[in-house]
């Protein structure tokens, strides 16, 4: 999960879906019911793209609510900090 | 049409009727769009049933928590005690699979990450409900394999039986419950905040 919020916060614009799955590299099997948690518990927003000239069907584009950018922040410095505890942990074993 | 577009079709037709348009276009346009960022299709149509499903179940939840109107839960609640005999008689061996299976999802959608008091009761029952079927089915198994013992060691062992089927019959009642007050509550507590 913190990939996919990481990958919300760093996007300056509201982000389309497929393309979270493609940076995070996580399955859509993943993202996409993920998102939709998000955005039921009102973490995230979701709306369709303005028409532009762009070819093809409309994009369905998600960014973070005000209540979820903290909560994500939160969430990604928490698992940032856990991270650098068990890569410190591994560097003293070994 | 492709194998992806046809299991996209299901899922489609699987998502509640409230739903399905906005997820139908998102869907559609993403599985049209999925090479271009060198994502399979299938992957995309995956996604979708996944999605379509939770949607699906969180719709059956809704309707038999009472969210949807007393009537509609009172019907659909008739309902599921009409069908739910009907896999028990003709397919136990798939029912026994299918119950524990809908029981652990069950636990997994209210646990979170930590116990709390619904999906505590919960674990409990569900262990509760687990230790009766086995003690129970070793109760008559025994009963089977001592065909020469005396009617009357007999008639104690069926007593026993009963009373561990009563017991199992609650524990699984309670389970239900719990997770429906569970799902209840935290969707209340989704609306307030």
């Amino acid at each position: 999960m913190v990939d996919v919020l990481a990958c919300l916060l760093d996007a300056e614009e509201a982000i389309w879906g497929l393309s979270i799955s493609a940076k995070t590299g996580r399955p859509t099997g993943t993202v996409y019911p993920l998102l939709v948690r998000l955005e039921q518990a009102s973490l995230v927003r979701s709306a369709w793209e303005a028409a532009n000239d762009r070819p093809g069907p409309r994009r369905r584009l998600y960014s973070l609510t005000d209540t979820g950018q903290p909560w994500a922040r939160d969430l990604c410095t928490e698992a940032a900090s856990a991270h650098r505890g068990r890569h410190a942990a591994r560097v003293v074993v070994a | 049409m492709s194998r992806a577009t046809r299991r996209l079709n299901r899922a489609i037709r699987i998502t509640p009727s409230e739903d399905r348009d906005r997820y139908a276009a998102e869907w559609r346009g993403d599985l049209s769009s999925a090479a271009e960022l060198g994502i399979s299709p299938s992957d995309v149509a995956r996604g979708a049933a996944r999605v379509a499903w939770r949607l699906r179940v969180r719709c059956w939840g809704r309707l038999l928590s009472g969210a949807d109107g007393g009537r509609r839960a009172t019907l659909a609640w008739a309902l599921v005690v009409i069908v739910l005999p009907i896999p028990l008689l003709f397919v136990w061996p798939l029912t026994s699979l299918v119950l524990p299976a809908s029981m652990i999802v069950a636990l997994r959608r209210t646990h979170e990450g930590r116990w709390h008091g619904g999906s505590l009761v919960m674990l409990v029952s569900a262990v509760l409900w687990l230790v009766c079927l086995a003690a129970s089915w070793w109760v008559l198994s025994g009963v089977d394999i001592e065909a020469t013992a005396s009617l009357q060691a007999q008639r104690a062992a069926m007593a026993w039986a009963r009373s561990l089927m009563f017991g199992a019959l609650g524990a699984f009642v309670t389970f239900w419950i719990a997770f429906g007050v569970t799902v209840v509550r935290r969707s209340a507590g989704t609306k307030t905040a």
